[in-house]
């Protein structure tokens, strides 16, 4: 008995196996790559807390407080001279140091702000949708709490993480998918054709990547005009930055164009009489497609780089709007550093992300074509 | 060892290779022995666990194989057991290369394309026989010519992509044999060859194995040229030898089914078109999870129920040196390997 | 109206990069009848599987024609005609290939791969037909319908080659080239595809050019066989015909070469000497001149014409009629 329905689990793993298509077998390559799916996770969760960004962020990004600057994060306490009163945060005295005449934060024990859960705050839009006032989480009035200490301007720095999440998450997304569709079609129309448009095509793409990026990079968001909306800087830098990819996108869809010119299969159909474009569509595209989509996950973090580091050079994002970059200009000095280290947490942030991001292609690169 | 003639003796080699969905039982209990000076041949389709057994004679399979049995071997330091010597010691080195060799189906990718043939049959020459440059380079090149290379201290400097398919597997054949070895083993030598190349390079074989008095173990699945090459044959199925014997027993007279069916697949060169070739119906059965019972059974024409697929069969001695492992074989009274219809 | 379904005349392929010419085919004639099974045997570098290509038109002939007579009785130049009567036309001529492996789309199920042909020459077709056709197919060439749904790797290399078979006939065709379809495959499932490719000859009326390497199989399958040399056509003959009577050096040298599976027969070599020379410099004369017993001569200086020597035997050899060549003679086998 136990012997047959050992048999007949062996007979049902083979028969899921035989209809598995490219993608099943590649998913279930994928799911043993420990480290990949832990990014995975890792990735699903910074996405949703950016998603939800405007709703967790305790404050907005205009929000400011002279009275905080530099402050260090926040403690939350749970018991008050004994008592459980549940979160809550004591209020901030500036103080200076005797000796060395530093401004110091101290907890004055006399206030005490309760944290409370859904509370009302600046108003936002949720999704760029719904017009809403209701925060996460908030403190009573005339504390103040931060996670993750102030910047120099007396800013909430966990609130600006938040926030600046929403493009340093999604500009690499933007641009990848800019990539993407400028690879497929220039790399196709170059392997496709070959010849001297393969030739021209090639050495565009050649000089290119020749070109130094950070001079590129300069040159390009140098010529964004200075007072255009928010929205329209975005969308530059999403451009600028998909130019770091596509050239390497391209030459893959054309290397893979011209090996899979030559396989039998695509012979078979064409003696069949298929047309060229079905040819194309229905054999040559699902066959690079999963090369694309490894490369494609490797070159995102060269971008979240690239954003970062523009707007770390102050080519970038450009205020109100935030980015981890722009946070980032907040720790260049290694004084400031040292006082405040609270300030490197964003530069956390970007490697978590660009590891991740590395982690998962990594997976998919030995996940991708079952077939080899 | 049971013979005093005996090169090499195979006892109830199993090996057993872990995969994600069970255990692939390779090979499956291999008994067989080689002859000082005779030529083996060992036939199978794919799957059958040829090339397992002959790396296990070597200690060259991959360490995921679990391998179990005897494999004596009459070396120059006496009679020693392959599967127990140590692994990365310095017996097992003695004989890889120098007491037993073994060329491959693909000479092409053998050789590494940055060293020139002459340096990679000299590594042997120099590993084996002499570290001195001068002799051992002599050697070498003897060896070259040994084997029909033309220009052998021209060619000696030269890179193996200037070589022929035909070329190469000559090259491979001085670099197995430049030790004088006791066994050579020959892996499918000449499946990839032109028909022209592949007569030239199995009459070298031949003429050098009488020239040093050498063992074959010949593992092809090509019928025509284990005719041509072999004394005694050994038939193996899905990790089990089915029947040994003589070559002429083995395709004029042969007694296992699938031997039987194999030899009428064939159609022989020269000979009155037949209207249909015997085929075997089915396909070779995955070695995971093997049911009860000869591995034969599904595929064979005359099974009998109740005894094939429940008991392995035994061999069983149907002539002078000629082993059958088949339940029916003492039912069957001697049939033509042609007449199958 | 023709006798021949197909006849190649004078096609040529040569490939040139950076100034060197490889002349893959030179020269190729012969003809076929409907029905018949030739055979085209030869060694690495002969260019037999260029010429299938070439026939079916998978890659472009440098010149030559291929006449077929299509059903109508009109015979057209397949390698000459319009793109919409090359539409037409092409189902009638179909490929299978040698390498079960790579001849499949691994990302398709097989359905799509054996129906692929119908959608693109019947568009209008149902799909509850189209995949009546392909179950009908599939049960004809030896494989279980129900696993259409399956993908390639759920397949072994005899079944792969089986789902080719059944994807170059769905659609029809009158005449199939078959690219070495057996050689990668085990010796007990080339029986069973050999088989199988005489069966649907005989039920449905095709005509097959056999392209092989495999001497004893190409002697089984064919009524006609022709023997390459590095690109040119030495010999064309009926089978039994060229097996025991060869007129040309090379296919006496080749027919004794080949191992027989039969322990009792003699083999009596004949020695080639040499290689095969590079097909982008080949020799002067004929093409074989270097490597022939026989050669003299005018073998070295001018290349031999490829000649009607007898009815249906053609041969390229400067001394087909004097040499007495030897080739197998037909005993019955010996019993113990």
């Amino acid at each position: 008995m136990v012997l047959q329905n050992v048999m007949d689990r062996n007979k049902r793993k083979e028969e899921e196996y035989y209809l598995a298509s490219q993608w099943t077998l590649m998913r279930r390559k994928f799911k043993k790559h420990k480290l990949a799916m832990a990014s995975l996770w890792v990735l699903g969760f910074l996405y949703f807390v950016a998603l939800f960004g405007n709703f967790i962020a305790p404050y907005n990004l205009v929000a400011y407080n002279s009275k905080i600057v530099n402050a260090p994060p926040t403690k939350i306490h749970m018991f008050h001279e004994g008592k459980y009163i549940g979160p809550f945060v004591y209020g901030i005295k500036m103080e200076r140091d005797p000796v060395s005449k530093r401004k110091m934060y101290i907890e004055n024990k006399d206030e005490i702000y309760k944290i409370k859960w859904f509370t009302h705050g600046s108003e936002y839009k949720l999704f760029g949708l719904i017009k809403t006032d209701i925060h996460l989480f908030g403190v009573e009035q005339g504390g103040v709490v931060l996670l993750m200490g102030a910047d120099s301007m007396g800013r909430d720095l966990f609130s600006r993480m938040i926030l600046g999440s929403q493009v340093s998450l999604t500009v690499p997304f933007a641009g990848a998918i800019i990539s993407f569709v400028l690879g497929i079609i220039i790399g196709g129309i170059a392997g496709y054709f070959g010849g001297a448009i393969d030739s021209v095509i090639s050495r565009i793409i050649e000089v290119l990547s020749a070109l130094p990026t950070i001079p590129l990079w300069m040159a390009l968001s140098a010529s964004i005009p200075p007072d255009i909306p928010v929205v329209r800087v975005y969308l530059y830098i999403t451009i600028i930055v998909s130019f770091i990819s596509w050239t390497g996108l391209a030459r893959i869809v054309r290397g893979k164009f011209i090996s899979m010119r030559k396989e039998d299969y695509i012979m078979a159909a064409r003696i069949a009489g298929v047309s060229t474009w079905k040819i194309i569509i229905k054999h040559m595209v699902p066959g690079f497609m999963s090369y694309l989509i490894v490369s494609l996950t490797l070159g995102i973090p060269g971008m979240i780089i690239g954003e970062t580091s523009m707007s770390f050079l102050g080519l970038g994002i450009r205020s109100p709007a935030t980015s981890w970059g722009v946070l980032l200009q907040e720790a260049q000095e290694i004084t400031s550093i040292a006082m405040h280290p609270w300030k490197l947490i964003p530069l956390f942030a970007v490697i978590i992300t660009v590891l991740a991001f590395n982690f998962i292609g990594d997976g998919l690169r030995d996940a991708a074509d079952p077939y080899k | 060892m049971d013979r005093k003639e005996s090169i090499v003796q195979v006892n109830n080699l199993h090996i057993n290779i872990k995969m994600d969905e069970g255990i692939l039982t390779a090979v499956r209990g291999v008994t067989f022995h080689i002859d000082r000076g005779e030529t083996l041949g060992l036939v199978g389709e794919s799957g059958c666990g040829k090339s397992l057994t002959c790396k296990a004679i070597l200690a060259i399979n991959d360490p995921k194989c679990s391998t179990s049995g005897e494999i004596l071997f009459n070396s120059d330091d006496g009679v020693v057991d392959i599967l127990r010597l140590p692994p990365k010691g310095s017996e097992i080195r003695n004989i890889r290369g120098k007491q037993i060799s073994m060329i491959f189906q693909e000479p092409m990718v053998c050789f590494s394309p940055l060293y020139t043939i002459g340096n990679q049959i000299n590594e042997c020459t120099r590993l084996h026989i002499t570290k001195d440059k001068k002799k051992s380079r002599e050697i070498s090149i003897e060896m070259m010519k040994k084997v029909g290379i033309a220009n052998a201290e021209k060619r000696y400097d030269q890179y193996p992509h200037e070589f022929s398919g035909g070329m190469l597997q000559r090259a491979l054949i001085a670099m197995a044999l430049v030790c004088n070895p006791k066994l050579l083993i020959a892996d499918e030598p000449t499946t990839a060859l032109d028909v022209t190349i592949q007569a030239q390079i199995l009459e070298l074989i031949k003429e050098l194995q009488k020239e040093l008095k050498m063992s074959v173990l010949f593992v092809t699945h090509d019928l025509g040229t284990v005719a041509r090459m072999c004394d005694r044959v050994a038939v193996m199925y899905l990790g089990k030898i089915v029947e040994t014997g003589p070559v002429e027993e083995i395709y004029l007279s042969p007694k296992h089914p699938y031997t039987i069916g194999l030899i009428g697949s064939v159609h022989k060169i020269g000979s009155k078109r037949k209207e249909r070739l015997y085929s075997i119906e089915g396909t070779v059965p995955l070695a995971l999870n093997l049911p009860a019972g000869c591995g034969f059974y599904d595929r064979c024409h005359c099974r009998i129920d109740g005894v094939c697929n429940v008991k392995e069969p035994e061999p069983v001695e149907v002539g002078p040196n000629h082993v059958v492992s088949c339940h029916a074989v003492g039912q069957k009274t001697g049939e033509e390997g042609h007449d199958i219809e | 109206m023709s006798d021949y379904i197909l006849e190649i005349k004078n096609l040529y392929k040569e490939y040139t990069s950076k100034n060197i010419t490889v002349k893959a085919v030179t020269d190729i004639s012969f003809n076929i009848k409907k029905g018949e099974t030739v055979g085209i045997v030869g060694e690495s570098g002969c260019g037999k599987t260029t010429l299938g290509r070439c026939i079916v038109r998978g890659i472009p002939a440098t010149s030559g024609q291929v006449l077929y007579t299509a059903e109508d009785g009109v015979t057209y130049d397949f390698l000459n005609i319009d793109k919409k009567k090359l539409k037409e036309l092409r189902k009638d001529i179909q490929m299978i290939f040698q390498d079960p492996y790579s001849s499949l789309d691994p990302r398709m199920t097989v359905l799509n791969i054996i129906t692929e042909p119908l959608k693109a020459n019947f568009p209008k077709m149902k799909k509850s037909e189209m995949e009546l056709r392909a179950a009908e197919i599939a049960e004809k060439v030896g494989l279980n319908p129900s696993y259409l749904k399956r993908y390639p790797h759920a397949f072994s290399g005899g079944q792969r080659q089986r789902i080719g078979i059944a994807r170059a006939l769905i659609i029809n065709p009158r005449i199939i080239v078959c690219d070495e379809p057996v050689s990668a495959l085990d010796v007990s499932i080339q029986a069973q595809v050999i088989n199988l490719l005489k069966d649907l000859q005989r039920e449905l009326g095709l005509t097959y050019i056999f392209i092989s390497h495999d001497l004893s199989v190409v002697e089984h399958i064919s009524d006609k066989v022709g023997v390459m040399y590095l690109g040119k056509m030495v010999e064309f003959a009926e089978t039994e015909a060229l097996f025991s009577k060869p007129l040309h050096p090379y296919t006496e040298a080749l027919l004794s070469s080949v191992p027989v599976a039969d322990p009792t027969v003699k083999m009596n070599r004949i020695p080639l000497k040499g290689e095969i020379p590079n097909p982008a410099n080949p020799p002067s004369g004929c093409y074989f001149h270097e490597r022939c017993s026989y050669c003299v001569d005018k073998c070295t200086k001018v290349a031999p014409e490829y000649r009607e020597i007898e009815k249906d035997r053609f041969v390229a050899c400067h001394r087909a009629e004097e040499l007495k060549l030897k080739g197998f003679t037909y005993d019955e086998p010996k019993a113990i």
